[in-house]
Formats: C-alpha cells, structure tokens, sequence
C-alpha cells in the first residue's frame, strides 16, 4: 500500500477540496508535512484511518464532528454537506482509489444531521485495464492490511512507546503472525485439525461399530477438556501480563516520590540481582542434572570394583593371572603329537590328558587381554569417581552460596518493602506497597497454577493423540469408510507440511526480525542495552550483569520510544522483503508494502536520538510520511532527512486572532500561521519547492 | 548475502517438504492457503470450514 495522493473535501479544518501528493520514489520516499499546534496533524492522520477503516485514534478530538466548521456554517438550511476523504494508492501491481463520504444534513431550524456516517467505495484497474468496483470494500481493504494492525502502521510517535510494555506481547505477535503468515499457517492448521478431520474421523468410528463409537465419544470428552484448559491458560495469562503492569506503575510512582526514590533505586538494583542469582542457581541445576545423568552409575560402582579387584588379586597369588604359558602353545604341542619333554602325545595317552589339562587351566589370549585391560581400567574407575565426586561436590558448593546470596538478597528486598511501606511517609505510599506485595502473591500463585494447568494440558494431549491413532487404525471394509480414511490421510498429511513449513517460516522471521531490531536499535541507542524479541513476542532490553544478559527494568519513555519504533521498522522492513520474494515461494508466503504515517514522530526524543531516528527511519519502509511541528523538525532531523524527502508540504494555518508567524524551509520563509479573512479556522496545503 | 542465502535455503527445504505429499494432496494444500489468505483480514473467518470441506472432497476422491 503505497500512497499517491490524498484528497480532503470540507473534513475538520481542510475547507473545500483539497490535495495533496506523497513521495513514492523509492530513493526520496518521504514526505514531511510540517504544521502548528492545531493546523490539522494529527486530522491528517486520522483521514487516513477514517477513510480506510472509517476510525479514529483516541487522541482525535470530538470524532463525530468531521465536517468543517466553515462549510457547515456557510450551508443554507434543507441542505446537505458531503464530507469526503479520497486516498489513490497501489498495492502490488494494481493501482486502486478509495473515498469515504459522510454526508451531514442542516434542518430549516439550523440543527445539524448526520445522514450517512460513511460510506466506502473502492476501485482498482485490473491486468486488461478495466476499472472495477468490487462489492465489498471494506473486505477488499481488511485483506491489504486488516484493521487490528494498522496501528502499526498509522500512529502517534509519542504514544507509540505502547509496544514497549509488558502486555503489548499480543498485540506484537498478532502483527508479526498476521503480516508475515504465521498466522495463515495456524490457521490452516487449526481448521483442518477441526471440523474436516473430526467429521472424517465420526465418519469411520460410525462406521466401525461400538468400538469406534466408545473412542470417538472419548475423543470428543478430551476435546472439551483441552479447550477449558486452554481458555484458563490464556486467561492467566493476561492475568500475569496485566499484573506486571500494574506493579511496574507502582515502581514508576514510588521513583518519583522524593523520600522513597533512593529505596526504590536499591529495590530495583537488587530485584536485578534477585534475577542473576535465580538464573545462576538454574544453570548449576542443569549442570548437576547433566552430571547425574552422565555418570551417577559410577556411585553404585564402588563395591563391584572392589570385589573385582579381590577376585582378580586372588587369581594372581594362584598364579592363574597371567597364565604361566599361553593356551595357544599348549594346543600346538597337542597338534603336533610331541611334549617339549620328548614323549609323545597320543590322544587317550595319560601324558596327553596331562598336557590337555594345562590347556583347561590356561586363560585365552582374548581373555587375558581383557584381564589385563580390566585391571589398568579399574585404577582409573577409581580417579573418575573421585573425580565426579568433586565436580559434584563443587557445583553443589556454588548453588548452596548462590542460595545463600540469593535468601540475603531477599531478606534484603523485604526489609527495603518494610521501609517503602512505612505509614511515616504517608498513606499513598504505604498503600502502593501494600498492593505491590498482593500483587507478588498473585503472581506467585498464578505461576504454580499454570504450570498445573500446563501439565494437565500435556496429559490430555497425549490422551487426544492415543485416541486418534486408535480411530485411524480402526478396520473398515466398505467404500466409503476407506475414501474417509484417505481423506483423513490426506488431511494429515497436508497439517504435517503445514507444520513443518510453518516452523521454517518462524524460525527465519524471529532470526531476521531480531537481526533487524538489533541493529536499528544499535544505531539508534546511546546506552549499550541490547533490543531482544523473545520467543513470546515480547520486545525486551536487555544489559549484561556479571556475564549474564538481564532484563533492564525501568527504561525510560524515550528508549521504548525508539524500542517500538525499531519493531515497527523492522517489521515493516521484513514485510518487504517477503513481498519482494512472494514469486518464489509458490504463494505460501505474501508479506507487503506498508507506509509508515507518522505523527510527532521526534515528540519527546533527545537530540541524538532524533537525529538518529531520522536516519534510520527511511531505510525502513519504502514510504514514509511524517507529520512534524517545527520544534520536532530541528537541524539534527532536516540535516538526516534531507537526502530522502522526495515531497514536503506545509499546513497553512489560519486563524481568528490578529497573528502571522512564518516557516522557513529549505532557506524560504513560508507563511505558517495567518489571520483569516472571516471569522472561521481552516488549513490550506502549500508545497514546499525542493 | 545471508539474507538471500537463508532465503534460499529455506526455499528449498520447503520445496523438499512439499515433494513429501502426493499431486492431488499438493493441490489441497494449495486450496487450503488460498482459502485461508482471502479470510485472513476476519478474526472468525466466516464459511471457512465448508471451504475447506469442498477443497478436500473435490481434489481426494
């Protein structure tokens, strides 16, 4: 979705018909629309949304008032306004307009009507060049970029930090799944996995007697079970989510509380603490599972070794160990009929039963190879366990210390929560400390509770899993029952792909996507914190503590700014690329264009991010339009910006009040602020000569 | 570069993955993606069981 041009006809301040054009030069492929405080910004960006979803964001002013003020002024009574926004666009290789019309009525009593709220039409220029209307507009729209996500896309850059926070997790994964057609994937998966292959597999229970029936009813018992679960996970889920917020608020408030900042800095510094530690005591854990598992056997060895040794000690003072002559040499003289000692040896003779005894009592080569081994092995049994035993030992010295820090650490937290809490300084206080510490309970007890449910749910799994093989391998003789089972063959089969490629599919979006992030944000930040995507779709800062990487807790407004900023990026980066290789891979993968239409992009940064951000920013999507007030445009950004604004506009705004103030851009001083001719407020687009 | 590479690798493990299933379950799957792309945009994709249904029953017969 790539924006040519938008029209406003009487919306808000934009009077009359007005237009203007966008960047879509893919080296100069931003535009920045430079206003005042209330010259029509953050209008522009909601003619956007309005006119692709027909909503508005939370910070529009009175949305049920778009038409302009002047215009509805100036209509005589019994007449009506048509208010309308008009974007032309492309997406792919189709070239499409879309226009929303509101239509507001003004009665013979003067009273204003709304007659229609909007109405969408939608039009594209297919392959042969025909103009097509299609039936369902909003459809066609949702299908480019579905309504759930265009926040990412059309936003408020101060108000963007959002994706930072803990609960945002779905509202990420929701964007990466959709855009990049992970989502399609499950989908397909959980459609299949649904009603087709349980209609199949009634089908060939009903058809296999009361066998069938009884695994089938069960199947379908287990079925509800596993969907109750899952509810309650996903319940506790945002549960947690919205708990770690609030606590996160709670931190947030005692910081700025002059008595109590100095405490919550210590809190916060040992909570990170807290962490380490719980992360280091894990690791020794693994490390004392993996010791077990690869030689706890040598625990039970002891007393076999030593009743080895007194076996093989004994055999030695009997003289049996080594042989005194190799049994190979006894058998040669048996073979060749004649004693060392001259006499014969005849089969059945004595002196031969004397010399086949020897034979009896001497050890075989290969026999006596392994005794020799056994006995050097057996000292060296001896320096592996005693080995073992010190590893053990000190793995199991550290994780006690480590538990020894970590209780202090604890104590610690406890008695900085004593001090937070005390009446002394005041009752808001006392009272956020007191929900913080319900809300640690909470969550402690919400953690156990899902890990039962997560196990509870893995049992039923594998109940689930048992049944459907047991209603796969039921014997049918008829027709009908085999063509059933093919199909469910066949169903199988193709959520087997599915599965496999859509772990592919994951695996290189979260390498990429990381990749990405990582590296705008590493162009961006000033602090040496890393930007992660975990593996729950949470964005993530993260420092190292001691070797090990840590959450950072606390970032500021600013750094989850440029956080957000940096997945939004990097999304909207990685959507490219899929769409740009969509050919290749035989349409299971689509991705997209999408501009980025940004408001107050450089709100409340500092300098350096700012400067940073501009030039990042272009690199990112393949169209950018920015909505700036002077202030937000500084040198730092117009200097970053310059080589890539393809279009720059300026919102003319007039007013009541005996003011002017001027713009200069690109070294032209351009009339930003003015007085009006009549008593109404409206805004005029003045291009910017490049 | 590594990008393209991936991309490349991944194309061809997904190609291997696809050989696995039979023409006519090929053509399913395929049914299945389209189908499901068109109601991605719903978040109850309505009609979308009968859709699937009629891929399957149409390509294994």
């Amino acid at each position: 979705m790539i924006f040519e041009q938008l029209t406003l006809k009487d919306f808000r301040q934009f009077s009359g018909e007005q237009s203007i054009t966008f960047a879509t030069d893919p080296q100069k492929n931003v535009t920045v629309i430079h206003g005042f405080n209330g010259a029509g910004k953050t209008t522009l960006l909601n003619a956007f949304t309005w006119l692709l979803y027909g909503e508005f964001s939370p910070d529009f002013d009175a949305p049920e008032h778009i038409e302009s003020e002047a215009a509805f002024a100036v209509l005589k009574p019994n007449a009506r306004l048509m208010v309308w926004v008009k974007a032309i666009f492309r997406d792919g290789v189709r070239k499409y307009t879309a226009e929303r019309v509101a239509t507001i009525e003004k009665d013979a009593h003067g009273t204003r009507r709304v007659v229609a709220s909007g109405t969408l039409r939608l039009m594209y220029i297919d392959d042969s060049g025909e103009a097509i209307e299609p039936n369902n507009p909003q459809d066609t729209l949702e299908q480019m970029l579905p309504t759930r996500l265009y926040p990412f896309f059309f936003f408020n850059g101060e108000r963007i930090e959002r994706l930072a926070r803990a609960d945002a997790y779905q509202e990420i994964g929701q964007g990466i799944r959709t855009l990049l057609d992970i989502e399609l994937f499950d989908r397909a998966i959980q459609h299949l996995e649904g009603e087709p292959a349980r209609r199949l597999r009634q089908d060939i229970a009903q058809r296999a007697g009361q066998e069938g029936q009884i695994a089938q009813d069960e199947l379908n018992h287990l079925t509800e079970s596993r969907e109750e679960v899952e509810e309650k996970l996903r319940q506790a889920e945002v549960n947690r989510a919205a708990l770690e917020d609030e606590r996160e608020a709670i931190d947030a408030k005692i910081a700025t509380m002059p008595d109590l900042a100095k405490w919550q800095a210590e809190r916060k510094a040992a909570e990170d603490k807290e962490s380490a530690l719980l992360l280091q005591i894990k690791q020794r854990k693994t490390e004392l599972a993996k010791e077990f598992s690869r030689n706890a056997f040598l625990l039970l060895a002891p007393d076999v070794l030593k009743e080895a040794k007194i076996l093989l000690e004994a055999a030695r003072q009997k003289g049996e160990i080594p042989g005194p002559i190799k049994r190979q040499f006894v058998e040669d003289l048996l073979i060749r009929g004649k004693c060392i000692c001259g006499s014969n040896l005849t089969p059945g003779s004595k002196e031969y039963e004397d010399v086949d005894q020897w034979r009896q009592r001497c050890l075989s080569d290969a026999m006596e190879a392994s005794v020799t081994v056994t006995q050097a092995r057996l000292d060296a049994f001896d320096q592996r366990i005693s080995d073992y035993s010190q590893r053990v030992q000190d793995i199991q010295r550290i994780r006690d210390d480590l538990q020894t820090q970590l209780q202090r650490t604890r104590e610690e937290l406890s008695e900085l929560s004593v001090k937070i809490g005390n009446r002394e300084h005041g009752e808001d206080p006392a009272k956020l400390e007191r929900r913080r510490r319900e809300i640690i309970e909470e969550i402690t007890t919400l953690r156990l509770n899902m890990e039962m449910k997560r196990a509870e749910l893995a049992n039923i799994n594998e109940g689930i899993r048992a049944k459907i093989r047991q209603i796969e391998s039921l014997q049918l003789a008829d027709e009908e029952g085999k063509l059933a089972q093919r199909r469910l063959d066949a169903v199988s089969n193709v959520v087997e792909v599915l599965r496999q490629i859509r772990e592919i599919r994951f695996a290189e979006i979260r390498d990429d996507l990381s990749v990405l992030l990582s590296d705008v944000w590493g162009g961006i930040a000033i602090k040496d914190y890393q930007a992660r995507l975990d593996d729950g779709f949470c964005l993530r800062l993260t420092k190292e503590i001691d070797g090990q990487e840590e959450p950072v807790r606390g970032a500021s407004t600013g750094e989850k700014q440029v956080l957000s900023l940096a997945f939004v990026g990097a999304l909207s980066a990685k959507a490219r690329s899929t769409f740009e290789r969509s050919g290749q891979a035989k349409n299971l993968f689509r991705g997209g264009l999408y501009p980025l239409v940004i408001d107050s992009a450089f709100g409340n940064l500092e300098i350096e991010y700012r400067r940073d951000v501009a030039k990042w920013i272009p690199n990112l999507s393949p169209q950018v339009i920015l909505l700036v007030s002077e202030s937000q445009f500084r040198d730092e950004v117009a200097h970053e910006l310059l080589p890539r604004i393809g279009v720059e506009w300026i919102l003319k705004c007039e007013t009541r009040k005996n003011t002017s103030k001027d713009i200069t851009v690109r070294g032209r001083k351009y009339p930003y602020v003015i007085q009006s001719n009549d008593k109404y407020e409206r805004t005029t687009f003045e291009e910017v000569e490049l | 570069m590594s990008q393209d590479k991936t991309a490349t690798d991944q194309q061809n493990k997904i190609r291997s993955i696809l050989e696995n299933l039979t023409k006519e379950e090929q053509q399913f799957l395929s049914r299945v993606v389209s189908a499901e792309r068109e109601k991605l945009y719903m978040q109850r994709p309505r009609g979308i069981n009968e859709e699937l249904w009629r891929a399957l029953t149409e390509t294994i017969k």
